[in-house]
């Protein structure tokens, strides 16, 4: 750190190419998730089922008290739950279709959200560190998920979800290759 | 460079004191069950409590701040900053000098009578500070302000503010009895006291079954008055509460702000110091700060004045708690540019081209105050079976002006190198973002955006919690992307020439 570091070169970036897998046809800079994503939303949203029937049909136990409901309680239960997973079902794949981000020569963007649309660019300098995390659903399906972290941000600014571990790692080192010093 | 490479002369404990401010904190945050346990044991229906708890708990308390004072050791050494303390699990921690964003000392009451100050050191992180040196000498700590700042100077981008050994102080903004006290009366805390004195009113009337009909009553029993003058007397009772909250908001506001001061020293550095008890002073490298905030609420406003914060990187919390980024409590608003002009040298304020967003947010803010309004009416109709609808077509003919005052108030400007937006109806933000410090944009539209092909566009800095950075809403979509492309563009060529990233 005490001695002068060398004069700042024109920084080389590591090459894009080899992160590509089939991205969204319409652009070819794009890049979209792993197709394996969907199944670990949908899991996810399987295993959270059962909570969202006993929540519906405690609610429908609860109103019965009151009023005279037309239906048994559990019928309440089992509706709103199949409604949830048809719902989470369908969402899981707009969601993936909506994913994806690009790794252009200065800059990280991302696009995301079915409803709420949001569009991200994070220039490569100001990334501070990057994680790379898998959680065991991820793992069953080999996803791992690249976390971006710039300054003075309390949480990642973005997480990019759904990619292959190599993916992963290369986007990792694309994107730390940057700031790295000889 | 190590640790192992700083030699033993180097490294500093801090003041003795440390035992007796860490036994304060420990037991400040304790305060209240100490004091229920021995207001039980005093009034002697509460449970009894053994002393022995008392006694392991001060025994602890001793221990721990002990520990503190024995473990906690720190060095400058060839421009770092080196931390070590702890006894199990033992921490070393260092941090590059020219890394450190701002170095916040503070003085209590206790504190300037015993002469120990409480040292902050932040770096870009978003949580906490990342070095407390509590307590530390007055003169241990200005040796290590010293010794801090003269790396910084010397890492900084300007060779020849190395060589000037004691940089002058020039004074940027000083504070008069005057500019506090119009600071306290215009300052919102009025509400707060208000809002406090009408909750107290309620909860004490709760319990002792007095009301406003009850006082009526007796003021009309009480003297044999009119109705009408009962009435006038207990509003004259209401204009005097508020009259006292705002008294003592003043009294508050000009004790915590007293004598502020804000100099620039010569090395690219300000220096900003206030309190008339608790006293504060900070160090922020010109260079650190990430934007300028421009606030004033319609009173300001109206007379003239805005309040101006500095957000360097850093946790929101901590500065907060430190009293804020503030550098300006109260700038005469025709020296608003000049004073930006010290920040950032390329910026004219003044002649900013001012861009409104689409006429569109009219609408959506009409939408959002008259749902909120017909939700209220709606359920207090639903509850209350009378009330009072006629207030209704006036109140949304407030939404409405209230919709346009907003769309009025957002505004965005590129001048120059700097991003400038601006918002609020009541409470007027500017914000001055230099484009070279932008950390990321966004753009994000909800389905009612994208239906009227317009969206928000957000622009981040290092500044961490609110103060982050813009929101600018309703833009047109297109010139949103423009704008976002643009700006991210700007922001990574500058970023390239700025090593550390903030």
């Amino acid at each position: 750190m005490d001695e002068p570091l060398p004069p700042a070169e024109p920084p080389r970036l590591p090459d894009a190419a080899p992160l590509l897998p089939a991205g969204p046809p319409d652009s070819p800079c794009w890049l979209g998730l792993h197709p394996g994503i969907r199944s670990v939303w949908r899991i996810g949203s399987l295993i959270a089922t059962p909570i969202v029937a006993i929540v519906a049909a405690t609610l429908a136990r609860a109103l019965q008290e009151g009023f005279a409901l037309p239906f048994p309680w559990w019928l309440a239960g089992v509706v709103v739950a199949s409604l949830w997973l048809a719902w989470s079902w369908w969402l899981a794949g707009r969601r993936f279709a909506a994913w994806r981000y690009a790794l252009a020569p200065d800059e990280l963007s991302v696009e995301h959200g079915v409803f709420w649309r949001l569009a991200r660019t994070v220039p490569r300098v100001r990334i501070q560190h990057v994680d790379v995390h898998s959680g065991p659903l991820d793992r069953a399906y080999g996803l791992a998920q690249v976390s971006i972290y710039t300054a003075g941000s309390e949480g990642a600014v973005e997480s990019i979800p759904g990619l292959a571990p190599e993916t992963a790692e290369a986007l990792r080192d694309a994107l730390l290759g940057l700031r790295s010093r000889p | 460079m190590s640790e192992r490479a700083v030699p033993p002369e180097a490294w500093h404990r801090l003041h003795p004191l440390t035992v007796l401010a860490e036994l304060l904190r420990l037991f400040g945050q304790f305060a209240y069950v100490l004091v229920a346990i021995v207001a039980a044991r005093f009034l002697g229906g509460g449970e009894r409590f053994d002393d022995l708890y008392f006694a392991a708990l001060g025994g602890v308390g001793v221990l721990v701040a002990l520990l503190r004072y024995f473990t906690l050791r720190y060095a400058v050494w060839e421009g770092t900053l080196y931390l070590r303390r702890g006894v199990v699990f033992r921490q070393a921690r260092t941090i590059p000098v020219d890394r450190i964003q701002n170095i916040d000392l503070k003085q209590s009451l206790l504190g300037r009578l015993t002469g120990v100050v409480d040292v902050k050191i932040e770096t870009a992180s978003g949580s906490g500070s990342e070095a407390e040196l509590s307590v530390l000498s007055r003169a241990a700590a200005e040796r290590l302000k010293a010794a801090l700042a003269s790396r910084q100077a010397a890492t900084a981008a300007e060779p020849q503010a190395a060589a000037a050994p004691a940089a002058p102080r020039v004074p940027l903004w000083q504070a008069t009895l005057g500019d506090l006290l119009l600071l306290g009366a215009t300052q919102n805390r009025a509400g707060a006291i208000l809002g406090g004195l009408a909750s107290l009113y309620f909860v004490v009337g709760g319990y002792s079954g007095v009301n406003a009909r009850a006082g009526v009553d007796a003021a009309r029993a009480l003297g044999g008055l009119g109705a009408w003058a009962a009435a006038a007397a207990a509003l004259l009772a209401l204009a005097l509460l508020v009259a006292g909250g705002w008294i003592l908001s003043i009294l508050f506001t000009v004790v915590k702000y007293a004598g502020f001061t804000l100099a620039e020293a010569g090395d690219g550095r300000l220096l900003r110091s206030y309190g008339l008890i608790t006293r504060y002073e900070s160090v922020i490298p010109l260079r650190r700060v990430q934007a300028l905030r421009l606030v004033a609420n319609w009173p300001r406003r109206a007379l003239g004045y805005w309040t101006v914060f500095a957000e360097t990187a850093g946790s929101f919390v901590d500065k907060e708690a430190g009293g804020a980024s503030i550098v300006v409590p109260l700038l005469d608003a025709r020296e608003r540019a000049a004073f930006a002009r010290h920040f950032f040298p390329g910026l004219d304020l003044d002649a900013a081209a001012w861009q409104p967003v689409s006429r569109h947010a009219i609408r959506r803010g009409f939408l959002r105050a008259a749902r909120l309004i017909l939700l209220v009416f709606l359920l207090a109709g639903i509850s209350f079976g009378r009330w009072p609808w006629w207030i209704l077509p006036p109140l949304l003919v407030l939404a409405a002006l209230w919709a346009w005052l907003r769309w009025r108030a957002l505004r965005w400007a590129r001048a120059g190198e700097f991003w400038l937006a601006s918002g609020g109806v009541w409470r007027r933000t500017v914000w001055i973002v230099p484009e070279a410090k932008i950390q990321w944009v966004a753009v994000e539209a909800s389905p009612f955006q994208r239906r009227l092909a317009i969206a928000t566009l957000e622009v981040a800095t290092a500044g961490a919690g609110p103060a982050r950075g813009t929101e600018v809403v309703d833009l047109p979509a297109a010139t949103a992307r423009a704008l976002a492309a643009a700006l991210a563009a700007r922001a990574a060529a500058a970023g390239a020439l700025q090593p550390d990233g903030v």
